[in-house]
Order: C-alpha cells, then structure tokens, then sequence
C-alpha cells in the first residue's frame, strides 16, 4: 500500500496535470464569458448563453464524439492544427485537457456569473465618478470582489476535470502514460476479473486527491474574504 | 455656475429642468422622495443619460443632445458622496482614499489636511467594514474630495445615519463648506440641514421646479409652508461673535442693529455665524420692558403687517438693515393698536435662537 505502482504514478500525475491545463484553459476565457453574460446586453446574447450550457446537458459522450469530428487529425480543426503548426490534439494528453475543459466551462461560467451578478452596481459607479475607466473598473473593483465566484468556478472546475470520464474516452482514448486518468485507469481495473485490490487503491488515491482538493479551496476562500473586508472586526 | 437644462423622460417619471445654479456655495435640492433630487445629479454625474438637454458647468458642456456630447462619467471630474457611501469593501480606508487621485494634480484640500479634517488618521489601515455609519460617510467624503472635482454632489449623505451620527458629521460638512472654492450640490429632504448649510434652495416636486432662490427667502414665504411640514417663518441673522464669557456662560453676537445675547456656544471670537429665531418666538412690548429676564430686546420700526395662518399676523420688524418676524395674534394686534411705522419693541429669549453654520 505504501508503495505505488508506476500505472498508479502516471494516472495520478496525469489526472492533475489534464485537471490544471483545463483549467488554465478554462479560467481567462470563463470569466471574459461571464462577465459579457452579466454585463452586456447585445441581440444573441442567448444564443452564447445556451452554447456555453450545452457541455452541461449533453451527453458527455456526444461532446467527446463533436471534439473528435472537430480536433481529430481529420477533423476541421484538426487538420489544420496540425498541418500548420504541427499539433495533433487527439489520443494526446492535450485533448484530455481540453475535453475536461469543455466539460467543466459551464460550472466555471456559471459560479463566476453568479458571482458578478451579486456585485453592487453602485460600487462600479462610484470608481467612475472617482475617474476610473472601464478597465480600471473590471482590475480594481469588478475581478476582486468577483474572486470568490472565481474560486468557486475553479474548485468545480477542477473536480469535473478530475472526474471527466465519457468525453474524455470517447475524444483521446484509454491510453496509459499518456490519456489514461484515474477514472479511466480505475474503469479499467474494474473491467478485469478477480482481485479488487488495484481498483481499491485507485479509488482511495482519487479521494486524497479530492480531499487535498477541498481544503485547498476552503483556505484560499478563507483567505480572499478576509482580503475582501467580508469578516466584520478585521484589522491588519 | 451650472446650467442643468434637460429632460429625462421615464415610464411613469418624467424629469424637467430648466436650472441655473450659482458656482459657489451649497445648493440644497430639496423635495419628497420621487421628486427627482436623485436622478438630477446621477445626470449631473453622468450616470444617467438625460433624453435630451444641456449639461454645462462653468460654460463647458458635459452634455449637449443637439452637439452630440455626452462627456463619459470619469471625464467629468465631479466628485461624488453617495447616501450609502459606496466604499469599496476590499480596499483599505487609505486605499479607498486614494482611488481618484489625479497624478498630475495636488488636490485641495491636500491628502494629509483631507485627512485630518475629516478626522481619518486612525482608520486609515482599516477596512470599510470595522467603520461606523458616520466614519464610513467621512471617508467617502474625503474620497470624493481627493479626486480634485470641480463639483462636489452629496446625495442625502446624513439620511442612512441615526440621530446621534448625524450630529457626529454634520459639523465636517459645515467645515468644508467653509474651506472648499468649489460649489455644493446637496440633496436632502431634511428642512433642518438645509438651514445649517444651504445658501441656496431647489424645490422639487414631481419632477419640476417649484421655487428656487436664497434659503432665507424661501422658508419665508409662505406659500412654502406645506413643503417643509411646518411653518418655519424665521428671521436669519447674519453675526460675529463678539465675546464669550465663561463665567456667565454667554455669548454676545454682533449684527446689524446691535447685540444678540446667547448661551455660550464652541466657537472662537471672530467666527461668522447665522441665527435663526423663529418668528413665534418673538413678541412685541410697546414700552421698553422692565425687570424681565428676556435678555434680547431691540426698539424696532413696524414696517408690514401681513395675515399669516389662522387667526395669526406676521409682523416684519426693521432695525438698521435687519428684518426680525414676529408672529402675533390678530387680537394682539388690535389690542396694542399696532400699525406700519409704530416703533415698538421686540423681545426673545436666548433660549430661542438656533446658531446655524455661517
């Protein structure tokens, strides 16, 4: 037990790498999203709202199967992604990011929007009567007070990256060392007959991980309202 | 001076001005909640997008619907006290001081007088949260102040605030009205701030003018009466102090016309300050009365005799260039044979006047 096997190493590894790349991905283009959801009122503006929910209602399989007809090596992007730059994103740890990341942009969208949404106008108001413009408005007042929708969106971000089984399979595969997550790998070990015990190992490794998951969120959200003056008495 | 020229035209409100306000001083606007106080200076600001009009201060336009301007709120360099104060929650008192602050512009007040006249020295390193009602309005103020406006608005900035605050902040606006070179616009609906500061009153009602001039002129007339809740026919006084007497507790006020004798007030000799007397608290004796513990008494010349409420006659009283108003009964009036010209005596306790800010 005290010493994992290089398949549990690699999936472990994978799975936080595929979890932090999609949300590398996911954050900057998640609170542009949401803060064009929240603030601009523009003819379509449901079309974009419904696109973004889409990955939610889906079938995870079906949008693994799109990202494929879309970034496979003969699929439209793909093709040209990899005729010039030389980038092929499926059957790669790469397209495991991204189909986690398109699973998890709408939770990211929505706590992040939530978030926006309950900020006071007024205080937006008021940094412009004090002569701030509109992007010293989003950098000074908007993002920070937004910030705890932010890590919000992340922490569920993440753990739908760290969860993404049916879009990832159906868009790059089982692939170990390279695609192969720890649900994938723990899929797997279920699949042979006979002894549980691998299958038990991957199961107690997916919950460290999603507790260390937890409590890292719970003190950077400690953290920020405390940066945010929300603890009443707070001197520093 | 600001020319407010506009209307704004909302489902169920429409908003139409045709002002020219005075570029020094307070201007109070004044009127019920609906009357459109609010929305007059979110446009002044440009927070709010008039449908059509003129903007102007000083001759420079901030909005003009026929040229086209419409000057963007952070260009328009007018600070601005909300009636919530609209601190920003994550930044320190000092941060939240320092928001506006033009790089190229020594604001006046400077930072360090900003903050020690506002009384802020010791919050600085705190968050908005840890702050009172009334130290939250102080540095909203002095946030205001450090952007170096060229107009201060001050929405209802007493209103979220209990009576004992109040009294706590009212003192810094009086201050600053008597430091600024730059014209207050103040909006309240409280008839007894506006006496403390205002030079000049705006009444709204339901979106229009009503009157607008001199505070002292219209809380005189009497048309106004139902505006203000009460009658509050006064006479307002311009005065020096002229000497404190700790022993005695009085204070005597200089004027035209003599001495008002008062309860000692807080102020060094010198200092300009505004009485008010309420003309029901004046009476009239027609000899110069003896032994009486009514320290102000002034022979005065009768000049009008005016019906006023029910029953009741306004006298206006001259002495040199002041005007007192008496209110009496119509009773007394014929019983003392009063007319136009009788020279008589008017008599108020000190109890009486009310020390308004200059």
């Amino acid at each position: 037990m005290l010493t994992l096997t290089q398949i549990e190493i690699d999936a472990f590894y994978l799975t936080l790498k595929v979890a932090l790349f999609s949300i590398a991905i996911c954050l900057p283009i998640g609170v542009t999203v949401a803060f064009i959801l929240s603030r601009a009122s523009f003819p379509g503006k449901w079309l974009l709202d419904g696109l973004v929910h889409l990955p939610l209602v889906m079938p995870p399989v079906v949008v693994g199967y799109i990202l494929l007809i879309l970034l496979g090596k003969r699929g439209i992007i793909g093709e040209w992604l990899f005729q010039t730059f030389d980038i092929t994103i499926a059957f790669s740890w790469k397209g495991a990011a991204i189909a986690s990341a398109v699973m998890a942009f709408p939770l990211m969208v929505r706590a992040v929007r939530l978030s926006l949404d309950s900020i006071d106008k007024g205080l937006e108001a008021a940094a412009r009567t004090l002569g701030a413009n509109n992007i010293k408005v989003f950098f000074t007042i908007t993002l920070p007070l937004s910030l705890p929708g932010v890590i919000a969106g992340t922490i569920l971000a993440f753990a739908r990256s760290l969860g993404e089984f049916g879009a990832t399979i159906t868009f790059v595969s089982n692939i170990p060392g390279e695609t192969q997550t720890l649900p994938l790998a723990l899929y797997n070990f279920t699949q042979i007959p006979g002894d549980q015990t691998p299958a038990i190992r991957l199961l107690i490794i997916s919950l460290i991980l999603a507790f260390g998951a937890l409590i890292a969120s719970d003190v950077l959200a400690r953290r920020v309202n405390k940066r945010l003056g929300l603890n009443a008495g707070e001197r520093d | 001076m600001i020319e407010a020229k506009f209307n704004v035209d909302r489902e169920g409100f429409t908003l139409q001005l045709d002002l020219e306000l005075p570029g020094t001083g307070v201007t109070a606007l004044f009127g019920q909640s609906g009357s459109g106080k609010t929305t007059t200076i979110n446009v002044l600001s440009g927070l709010i997008k008039p449908n059509h009009g003129l903007v102007s201060i000083n001759g420079k336009a901030l909005f003009d619907s026929d040229k086209g301007i419409n000057v963007a709120t952070e260009k328009r360099g007018l600070g601005y006290v909300f009636q919530e104060g609209r601190l920003f929650p994550h930044l320190t008192v000092k941060e939240n001081l320092l928001y506006g602050l033009k790089p190229n512009i020594d604001p006046f007040p400077s930072q360090k007088e900003t903050i020690e006249l506002l009384g802020l020295t010791k919050f600085l390193h705190r968050k908005p949260v840890s702050l009172s009602g009334g130290e939250r309005q102080r540095v909203a103020i002095g946030r205001a102040l450090l952007c170096s406006p060229q107009l201060l608005l001050m929405d209802e900035p007493l209103a979220a605030l209990d009576a004992a605050r109040k009294q706590e902040l009212l003192p810094y606006i009086s201050k600053l009205k008597d430091i600024l070179n730059i014209p207050i616009i103040y909006v309240s609906h409280q008839i007894q701030e506006i006496m403390n500061l205002a030079d000049t009153l705006v009444l709204l009602e339901n979106g229009k003018v009503l009157e607008q001039g001199p505070v002292d002129k219209i809380i005189n007339n009497p048309k106004m009466t139902p505006y203000f809740g009460e009658n509050l026919k006064s006479s307002f006084i311009k005065c020096i102090i002229e000497n404190n007497d700790r022993n005695t507790s009085v204070t005597k006020l200089g004027f035209d016309g003599g001495l008002i004798t008062t309860t000692i007030l807080n102020k060094p000799v010198g200092s300009h300050v505004r009485v008010r007397i309420r003309a029901q608290d004046i009476a009239v004796s027609i000899e110069q009365p003896q032994d009486i513990s009514i320290a102000n008494i002034f022979e005065v010349k009768i000049k009008t005799i005016e019906p006023s409420e029910e029953g009741f006659v306004d006298l206006s009283l001259i002495v040199k260039n002041t005007i007192f108003w008496a209110r009496l009964t119509k009773t007394s009036v014929t019983t003392l044979k009063l007319t136009p010209g009788g020279v008589v005596y008017a008599l108020f306790k000190s109890t009486a006047i009310e020390v308004l800010g200059h």
